[in-house]
């Protein structure tokens, strides 16, 4: 019994405060008479732009995050292991919002660039633009995407290596047929798990796209908090979860380990 | 003057803390909440509150809102309200009341002084506040934009523009742009409207969601010329020789103290209210941020030198016209509905 208890003692709580609560939300909205579910077609470039910024914040954080993640479980000095992990998690104890109005007060600073001799124009123009609004998100997932990847590099069976080696393969071999395939599962996994997490974003667009980009999230918020009109506001977050659903599924499927 | 005078020393001798048989009464917190934060919030608390606080020995806290009326209905709707006075446009207050969001006042100060329609059963007004057009003096020295049909034209007024992100107000200047005159806005001709603001769009740099944001863009450079809340950029003082605005074409809007539903200290909000309407408080509060007082009482107390500055001052007042707030509470959501859509194509 005790046994029992310790090993789904998670799974319990997360069962009665995350899932409940989904679920009684969920039936909720869907049970209310009078839904105008034609607003994922209404909000359609918002749902687009959404779908387009997240994908991208995903690949590129994962395609950054990667080498970092390498470098870090493949030193030899505990130095450079423990200078990558404060230099990644340093800034993630900062905060959201001091990380956005740094990015502005980058860009809007002449003589900050001056000093970096960087090109103020461009940087100035950048502001308020699609591109930055990707360009940050990606430098906030960073973080998350490295922790998720450290875990498939760490799960790197050594032998595999020295086999590799004694085999007489070159390094980038060994890089792309040996490493790349077991940390495969993991780079899946990060894909997935930023991507679900940065459909909701609305502070980073907000403040990084000058009002200009509206992600769905920021749709939501004017729904909830402007008009505090809760229906519409539920119907589109639903519209949301429903594009989780591949994470939960690639969730599942690495939990019962099925080989793929 | 001397109603006041008594009506005064009634609300402080029945609700001081500093009477001993009161002391139980000395637990009270009232929660007063502004719209907006910067130096607006900064002239309540030190018009206000400050000497509420020091006549009856009340803990009051002074915090901020952004027109959140989600926030403040799920507080309703959960019977978990933590807000004694709100501070609401007239548009929130109308559909608020439809809604059933307020309580009706408990203690009532002496409105008959006040500017017709300010007062009523759930709410009494504090101030007519404007949004102006406004811009870095320093950029157009030779040219000053004038009116909205300035800031429409990118060619004799070049600059990175910003406006509020909200179709009120924006949809009437872009009317005036067009050529409509003030009295014949409303009901507003919202396809026109948005036909007008689709030149412009490329145009604006940001669009601003906090009061502080235009003032501060403005002088650290980001942006040249925008729409703002015009007792922000008063509130800079004669220090100030960077921004520039203009009555010309400012919208006016009438902001309503309003006590929400089950708020747990509703007597005493209303109290709190009567005190706030004084007006040799609202004129305190009119010479820190140069909106206009409701209480016409109160403009025998303010500074001769600041009075030209109020929206309510005649000459001021004529430049201007007031937001229909009962087109807006009938036509808020599908036209915001609309407003989101277009900002995004």
């Amino acid at each position: 019994m005790k046994s029992f208890l310790v090993k789904y003692i998670p799974f319990i709580f997360i069962t009665i405060f995350f899932l409940f609560p989904i679920f009684i939300w969920i039936g909720n909205t869907l049970l209310e008479s009078g839904n105008d579910y034609s607003l994922i077609l209404f909000y359609w470039k918002p749902f687009r732009n959404t779908f387009y910024i997240s994908i991208l914040t995903s690949i590129f954080s994962v395609f950054l995050s990667y080498p970092i993640a390498f470098v870090w479980w493949s030193a030899k000095s505990k130095l450079l292991k423990i200078i990558i992990s404060i230099g990644i998690f340093t800034p993630v104890t900062f905060g959201l919002l001091t990380r956005n109005y740094a990015w502005i007060g980058l860009l809007s600073d002449e003589n900050l660039i001056k000093i970096l001799s960087l090109n103020f124009e461009f940087l100035n123009d950048l502001l308020y633009t699609t591109k930055i609004v990707i360009i940050v998100m990606v430098y906030l997932f960073i973080p998350l995407s490295y922790f998720i990847l450290i875990q498939g590099f760490q799960g790197i069976n050594k032998t595999t290596i020295d086999a590799a080696i004694s085999m007489g393969a070159e390094p980038s071999e060994i890089l792309v047929k040996v490493i790349f395939p077991q940390t495969r599962r993991q780079v899946i996994i990060a894909l997935f798990f930023i991507f679900s997490n940065s459909i909701g974003f609305y502070v980073t667009p907000k403040m990084l796209g000058g009002g200009k980009i509206d992600l769905v999230g920021n749709i939501i918020e004017r729904y909830l908090i402007l008009l505090g009109d809760f229906k519409s506001a539920s119907i589109i977050s639903l519209y949301l979860l429903i594009a989780t659903i591949p994470l939960l599924l690639v969730a599942i499927i690495n939990m019962l380990k099925i080989r793929t | 003057m001397r109603k006041h005078f008594l009506s005064f020393i009634i609300i402080v001798l029945f609700l001081g803390c500093t009477n001993q048989q009161n002391s139980k009464n000395c637990n009270v917190q009232l929660t007063v909440v502004s719209y907006g934060g910067g130096t607006y919030h900064q002239s309540h608390i030190d018009a206000f509150i400050n000497p509420y606080k020091l006549y009856t020995g009340f803990k009051v806290n002074p915090i901020v809102w952004n027109a959140e009326y989600g926030k403040l209905k799920s507080m309703i709707q959960s019977r978990n309200v933590t807000w004694d006075v709100v501070e609401v446009t007239d548009a929130i207050l109308k559909r608020g009341i439809k809604e059933g969001l307020f309580e009706k006042l408990s203690v009532f100060p002496d409105t008959s002084t006040f500017i017709s329609g300010t007062a009523s059963y759930y709410a009494v007004g504090n101030v007519y506040w404007g949004t102006v057009l406004a811009y870095n003096k320093k950029k157009y020295n030779n040219n000053v934009p004038s009116s909205w049909k300035d800031f429409w034209d990118v060619t004799n007024f070049p600059g990175r523009r910003a406006l509020y992100d909200n179709p009120r107000g924006n949809l009437e200047f872009a009317l005036l742009a067009d050529g409509v005159s003030k009295d014949s806005l409303y009901p507003l001709d919202v396809e026109r409207a948005f036909n007008k603001l689709d030149e412009i769009k490329p145009y604006i740099r940001a669009w601003w969601n906090d009061g502080t944001e235009p003032v501060q863009k403005i002088l650290n450079n980001s942006i040249d010329i925008s729409s703002a809340w015009s007792g922000r950029i008063f509130a800079l003082g004669s220090s100030n020789k960077t921004i520039g605005y203009t009555w010309n074409d400012g919208a006016l809007e009438l902001d309503w103290w309003a006590v929400p539903k089950y708020s747990k200290e509703k007597i005493i909000a209303s109290r709190f209210i009567a005190f706030a309407s004084m007006p040799e408080n609202m004129a305190k509060q009119a010479e820190m941020i140069g909106y206009g007082p409701v209480n016409e009482l109160a403009f025998k107390y303010v500074n001769d030198s600041i009075k030209k500055h109020l929206p309510t001052y005649p000459l001021n007042w004529n430049k201007t016209f007031v937001i229909n707030s009962d087109w807006w509470a009938k036509n808020e959501k599908v036209v915001l509905e609309k407003w989101l859509k277009w900002k995004s194509e």
